[in-house]
């Protein structure tokens, strides 16, 4: 019912606002992405970006710039510590992180977590809400993030250091290094990041306990231009981390956990007048060590090899209409110690055909299909379907709609005991609609979307007492999305306001209640202030009250909570320039937490000093 | 639009209101003075790392149940993580908290808090009581550690071959069976006035229930092919029956001379004098979701069993007598796992 309504006032609205004033169209720089699909192929979904410079002002992990920066509701086990993302409603395994294009989510969890995965090195952070699994895969449901390294081939040379330190004593230091001209492209970003983590806990007798982390990492991007038509590409990156698990009980065993990932990707474009041709080889590695019984070195462990080749052919049939074929392969073995899993292999073929029709500048449609093709359980037929029109510079519509699914990962298949091997992938179909309206100063966008997911992969213990995995339940959802942007001048001082609301009603059909840890509302603002060489932000977030039992008690309510981040920075410095920024997390000294007793930080504080060279 | 986007917002917000209806929590102390005797104190381990364990109490009419007694009688603090099992010894009650590493004594009549044990705890799974001494199994370091009764002071912790799960305890013997998880099928038998590891019994299949009468250990072995009950007196078996048609049985409990035990949903019922195990359940439980019989135990001609609800939602209790009829339902905290007699 509130779905229909939605709809109604989305369309009723679209109509009123359609012809306006016009406003130039801004034309990006050609950049060589191995994500190339995002910007060329999803013209009927919304794409969020969030930019380099405030990727590198960011401090903390990428939780925290992804919750004051979208819609996304993150259920954090405490600060810092396994962080899992719902996006439109749906579980952590439901949102695919692209690292290049590439999906990254672990092969035994399903999911990325969000406090263990390093973010400086990406000059482009995007975030797409809405289904993608015709173009990315499986785990494409509520949304994909796609972390990605442009290369752009022009003459360059720079160093940037970053130093930080904060409350806790937490520690980053940064170094991005990129070398370029117009036939080589070379960046090379490392990364250190620590923290004590050792709060002070309103109302409780002990700080929070084995709560400390670090995670390095090393990440190279390089490009060759070997002619016109040529580009090759390399990416590759390694990170670590050991981060201890905070206590949730004062006199509880230690426990920590340790992961890694070493990942590269190899990409060769071809591009003539009438085709695009990209062929890319990917080899994966990620390893965790679970430490159960500190301070001994009991552990278990887990590791998987991935090789990915995916050859992608686009043919243009004429300047505005073009077919696209592509076959991607993808082989993962894993191994075990003292875990549930000894050996886990998984072999993938997948299939797609996509075709993108421009009628001119204002309309057009995209279509897809994709079938996988595996041995172990059947793979629904995919496909993705949308159009998008412009009648006016102001007013853009985009309507979508989708198949995807989620196929079930090492953990739900192969452990022992409770895997299952007769486990289906969850399905999922999706219709979405967005309007987006652009004015000079004042932009705003609209999004209504329905999602039904079926089978959902869970965990339930038996009647012989064993956990196993099964598909049970239904979800449908019904959510939208308000964004807004807002900026102006009075002379020099210049001001940008930035707003998301989100409302997401996630219902299990059988139950029809809300799925637990998914609040029906949340909303993010930001203003930010600008006068010569001193800036200065705010940043706030609403997030709503979550139920954390199936029936909705409120007695199981995690209460809502509203938190403040404040950021002045002043840049000085001639040939090397400088940025001096301080900042103020949950200024108001909430009490917060958002999973049950796993309290977070009070009041804390950062520095850090950009340094440009 | 503003307008519309606060009456979306509204619209919003009042149908998730509605959406909420609550079964009420029943958390008042009853009314005399020993609040929580002639009842049944039931442990809600709890969803694993969210400290949210918590008592609740049934009266013996079966006329109403009380939740979070913890809580309601020590001004609102939490239990801790995980309660996995609870033993009595004189007006004491000893709450094993498993990922707390905390063993919490309250008054089993009031539930104030007495007490607290930590020491050389780690992962403790269950407790028993021997010649003035206390002792824990632990499944992290595959220990019993030993405690002063008296004054709970730590005495010594006792190495075991195996995982343990369950322990109980004669006047002279620690029994301690090993998790159905263990490499070997054990009872470990420590002797309490040495407080060391005198025996090991070995069994055939992996153990899945123990319980005692007086002098009398009676242990479950089953897997995927078959169920078998063993008899231990002092330090050695004395019997062992079994039957080729029961997997994966669960559970051993005893009540008025009689063990009982649980197949699939089926509640299993034999004389202590181990004749023979019989091939059909004298009743079925219903079979609501996938942790059906998540708790359970047979107490004065009851049976108890809890649904956990796949730890997502508070568990239903079940309660029915010997033939199958449903007496009673109620409404519990999260993973609803043992009844005790109180």
């Amino acid at each position: 019912m509130l779905f229909k309504q939605i709809s109604y006032f989305v369309i009723f609205t679209c109509t009123s606002f359609a012809f306006a004033q016009e406003q130039a169209t801004i034309v990006l720089d050609e950049l060589i992405i191995s994500d190339y699909k995002l910007n060329s192929h999803n013209k009927t979904q919304t794409i969020h970006k969030i930019n380099d410079s405030i990727i590198q002002q960011a401090n903390g992990n990428l939780t925290d710039l992804l919750l004051m920066n979208s819609s996304i509701y993150f259920k954090e086990n405490g600060s810092g510590m396994v962080s899992s993302p719902s996006f439109r409603g749906t579980t952590a395994q439901q949102t695919s992180v692209l690292w290049n294009g590439i999906g990254v989510n672990s092969l035994f969890l399903g999911q990325t977590d969000f406090n263990s995965i390093s973010y400086k090195e990406f000059s482009e952070i995007a975030i797409k809400p809405g289904g993608g699994s015709v173009l990315y895969g499986s785990g494409a449901i509520g949304g994909t993030i796609h972390l990605n390294n442009p290369i752009r081939f022009e003459k360059r040379l720079d160093n940037t250091l970053q130093l930080g330190y904060g409350s806790f004593n937490t520690f980053r230091v940064n170094n991005n290094f990129t070398l370029s001209n117009e036939k080589w492209f070379a960046q090379i970003n490392i990364n250190r990041n620590q923290s004590d983590n050792d709060f002070e806990v309103k109302n409780r007798t002990w700080k929070n306990t084995n709560g400390q982390f670090y995670n390095n990492s090393a990440s190279a991007t390089i490009g060759y231009k070997i002619d016109l038509k040529n580009t090759l590409s390399f990416y590759s990156t390694y990170f670590n981390d050991e981060r201890h698990f905070s206590l949730v009980s004062e006199n509880q065993t230690k426990t920590k956990y340790q992961n890694s990932y070493f990942r590269n990707i190899l990409h060769w474009k071809n591009e003539g007048d009438s085709y695009k041709s990209n062929a890319r080889i990917a080899y994966f590695n990620e390893g965790y060590k679970y430490f159960n019984n500190l301070p001994t070195d009991d552990y278990s462990s887990g590791n998987v090899n991935s090789l990915i080749a995916k050859y992608d052919f686009e043919y243009f049939v004429s300047h505005n209409f073009s077919l696209n074929a592509i076959i991607d392969y993808t082989n993962h073995h894993g191994t075990g110690k003292n875990s549930g899993i000894k050996s886990a292999k998984q072999e993938v073929l997948g299939l797609s055909v996509l075709a993108n029709h421009h009628f001119n500048e204002k309309m057009g449609y995209e279509i897809g299909f994709k079938q996988e093709i595996n041995n172990s359980y059947e793979n629904p037929f995919l496909y993705s379907a949308g159009f998008y029109y412009k009648p006016a510079n102001v007013y853009q519509l985009k309507i979508n709609g989708s198949k995807n699914f989620r196929i079930p990962t090492f953990n739900d298949i192969f452990w022992e005991p409770g895997g299952n091997k007769s486990l289906q992938p969850e399905t999922s179909f999706q219709f979405d609609l967005r309007n987006e309206f652009t004015f000079k100063k004042f932009s705003f966008g609209l999004n209504a979307y329905y999602t039904k997911i079926d089978n959902m992969l869970q965990w339930i213990p038996n009647n012989t007492g064993i956990w196993e995995a099964q598909n049970l339940k239904s979800v449908a959802i019904k959510g939208a999305e308000f964004d807004v942007q807002y900026q102006f001048a009075l002379n020099k001082n210049q001001f940008k306001i930035q707003g998301t609301y989100t409302y997401t009603n996630s219902q299990d059909t059988e139950l029809k209640k809300q799925l637990i840890y998914t609040p029906f509302h949340k909303i993010t603002g930001q203003i930010s202030y600008n006068y010569e060489k001193f800036s200065a932000g705010i940043q706030t977030i609403y997030n709503g009250a979550v139920f954390t039992t199936a029936s909705n008690l409120n007695s199981s309510k995690i209460e809502a909570y509203a938190l403040i981040n404040a950021n002045m920075q002043y840049h000085f410095g001639r040939k090397i320039k400088q940025t001096i920024v301080f900042e103020i997390k949950n200024a108001s000294d909430v009490n917060y937490e958002n999973v049950i007793n796993r309290p977070m930080p009070g009041r804390n504080f950062n520095i850090q000093l950009i340094t440009k060279f | 639009m503003k307008k519309i986007i606060l009456s979306l917002a509204l619209l919003a917000f009042v149908s998730s209101c509605s959406n909420v209806d609550d079964n009420s929590d029943n958390t008042e102390v009853p009314n005399v003075e020993k609040p929580y005797a002639n009842g049944i104190l039931i442990t809600n381990e709890g969803n694993f790392q969210s400290s949210n364990a918590e008592i609740s109490f049934i009266k013996n009419d079966l006329s109403t149940v009380y939740n979070k007694i913890f809580a309601t009688n020590n001004s609102n603090t939490t239990l801790g993580d995980v309660a996995q099992y609870m033993a009595f010894n004189n007006d004491l009650a000893y709450i094993v908290m498993n990922n707390s590493s905390t063993i919490e004594i309250v008054d089993r009549y009031t539930f104030k808090k007495v007490n607290q044990i930590t020491a050389n705890l780690n992962a403790p799974r269950a407790i028993a009581f021997s010649n003035g001494k206390i002792y824990v199994s632990n499944a992290n370091d595959n220990t019993v550690t030993v405690y002063n009764a008296n004054t709970n002071a730590f005495i010594k912790s006792i190495s075991l071959d195996n995982q343990p799960e369950k322990l109980v305890a004669t006047s002279n013997y620690v029994y301690v069976q090993s998790s159905s998880y263990a490499s070997a099928n054990t009872v470990e038998i420590i002797n309490s006035s040495s407080d060391t590891n005198t025996k090991d019994l070995s069994f055939e299949l992996p153990m899945n229930g123990i319980t005692l009468d007086s002098n009398m250990v009676f242990v479950l072995g089953s897997d995927e092919n078959k169920t078998e009950i063993s008899k231990i007196e002092n330090e050695a078996i004395t019997k062992t029956i079994s039957n080729v048609s029961l997997k994966s049985s669960r559970y051993l409990t005893l009540d008025n001379n009689n063990l009982y035990f649980t197949n699939g949903t089926g509640i299993y019922t034999l004389s202590k004098d181990l004749n023979s195990i019989p091939s059909s359940p004298i009743f079925n439980v219903n079979d609501n979701s996938w942790s059906t019989l998540y708790g359970f135990n047979v107490i004065d001609g009851k049976v108890f069993s809890s649904d956990a609800n796949g730890f997502t939602d508070n568990s239903i209790v079940t309660v029915y007598d010997l033939t199958g009829n449903v007496l009673k339902t109620f409404t519990t905290e999260i993973g609803t796992n043992g009844f005790y007699k109180n």
